[in-house]
Order: structure tokens, then sequence, then C-alpha cells
């Protein structure tokens, strides 16, 4: 009998090839784990609950990233924020929070199924972005420890710059994945 | 390319917001106690002026939250920006 539950990549059905000439690599990491965050940053009982889970407090600097352990912590808005996980650990992280954040007015929800991860990263990563993207992604204005919500060609995503310059980290989401990997790899051709 | 500041994100294209109307509309708290007419003047009547306008603006692309505007609707200038909840600007202490 097949495995009905059987996780899928949402780009199951885009086979992305080897970068040809200048053109930025582009590999999806799927399955990792995403867990949304909301609660008051003013809120002492909320901090201390998720320093316990998380290893540290929520970024409270607008747009910005904070690695801790496993997890990567993603300022989404004044009060609220997006944990990354590895690859199946969501369950067992949304289950600490809510325990720790109990009578605590937050919520956690397990967002895994509705978000997928890619890197774009290579010399013309950037451009390759700027190509649809009303953001400045020069490294003088978006670097290694920001992030930030805005738009590739008109779909919704969240950015952050990988150390080094070496490229883009891409959130999006699962239902405009297909189209917008078929966006990237056309707007690739042009860095050939 | 036309630019707004998110109080919370800084300055961003305007194609990541959208515009939702009239700022610093006061819910009445005893609707039971209006008339029809009063009633309908707070969920429909809005202002429509030449000139300064202070608007709610939603940064939906972005962090998602509302926030208010100051902005001509004559020139399009939009003169402040500033989070709800906050007073605006020239309205200190009065």
């Amino acid at each position: 009998m097949p495995d009905l539950f059987q996780q899928q990549s949402p780009l199951v059905q885009i086979k992305l090839e080897e970068p040809r000439g200048a053109a930025p690599r582009i590999e999806e990491k799927p399955f990792l784990g995403f867990v949304n965050l909301r609660g008051r940053a003013d809120n002492t009982g909320f901090l201390a609950a998720t320093l316990k889970v998380l290893g540290c407090e929520p970024p409270t600097v607008a747009n910005t990233v904070v690695d801790s352990g496993d997890y990567r912590i993603y300022w989404l808005g004044p009060d609220e924020w997006l944990i990354v996980t590895p690859a199946g650990q969501q369950e067992e992280l949304q289950n600490a929070l809510q325990k720790a954040l109990d009578g605590v007015f937050s919520s956690v929800v397990d967002n895994s199924s509705g978000l997928t991860l890619i890197h774009i990263s290579g010399a013309n990563a950037a451009d390759l972005l700027a190509t649809d993207c009303p953001l400045d992604l020069h490294p003088r204005q978006f670097k290694h420890g920001q992030c930030a919500q805005t738009r590739l060609a008109r779909a919704g995503m969240t950015l952050s710059p990988l150390a080094d310059d070496s490229g883009f980290e891409v959130i999006i989401r699962r239902s405009f994945a297909d189209y917008l990997l078929l966006w990237l790899r056309d707007a690739a051709i042009a860095f050939e | 390319m036309f630019l707004i500041e998110c109080p919370w994100c800084g300055v961003r294209d305007e194609t990541e917001f959208n515009c939702v109307g009239e700022a610093h509309i006061v819910r009445p708290l005893e609707p039971e106690k209006l008339s029809d007419e009063e009633w309908a003047d707070y969920l429909f009547m809005r202002k429509n002026p030449k000139g300064m306008h202070r608007e709610q603006w939603l940064h939906v692309a972005g962090c998602r939250r509302y926030f208010n505007a100051e902005r001509d609707t004559v020139t399009y200038r939009i003169s402040a920006t500033y989070r709800i909840g906050e007073q605006a600007p020239g309205e200190a202490g009065k």
C-alpha cells in the first residue's frame, strides 16, 4: 500500500538544473519546520517563556534575524515572529512553546506545510532578485542579520541575506512556490 | 518609484502598501443611544478633503501593521507617518 502521508516538496515537479554561466544557484531546502509565534514583546512573562524554550528572546529590532542553536528566528512584526526549525522538529517546538506559554497572552501556530525555503546564491543573486523586487538589496542597505518581508514578482516573500553576502534565503508560500521557481528560472536566463 | 515610510519597517515601495481610509474615527461608546442618522454618519460618512488628510495605511506586503499617514490629496506628498495610538504630528499638547 502506498504511503499516503509521505511528504512531498511543493517543487517536486520543477527540475532545478546546475546554474549555467554566471546565473545564480537556486536550491530548495525542503521540509523545514516553520512555527509562527505571536505575543507581546513588553510582556516579561512572554519573554521569559520564549527565552527558556528558544535559548534567546525573540528579536525586537524590526526586520532582524537571530540564530539560536538549531532555530532561526525572524522578526515579522512588533508582536510576531517566525521560527525556522530543522526538518521534523516543529511539533516538538510547538508543544514546548505552548506548554511554556500556558496562561500567557500568545499564539503558537505550526505553518510548516504552508511555507518553503529556497537559497539563491552566487555573485548575481541580488541582481536576479532585483529583477522584480522593490527592496534595495545592496549589502550596504541589507546585510546578514537583517530580514524583510516584501514582494518578489508580485508574490510575498520573507528575505534574508546569507553570511558573507553569498546569497539570500527566501521563504515563500507553498502555493506560490511553483510560480516563483518558474519565474526565477526564467529570470536567471539573463545571467547565463 | 513612490516611497512610503512604514513606522516599523522604514522606507518601502508603495506597492507594499494599501490605503484603508480615513484615520482617527472613534467608535461611539454607546451605539444603542445613537439615532439611525448618527450611526449611519459614523459608519458611512467620510471626509474627502482637497489637501491635507489623515489616513490609515496597511503595510500589507511587509509587517502587516496598520499605521496612520498625513497625506496631501492634491500633491500626494506624505508629510508624516506614525503608529496607531500615537498622536498625529502637530496634535501634541492639544
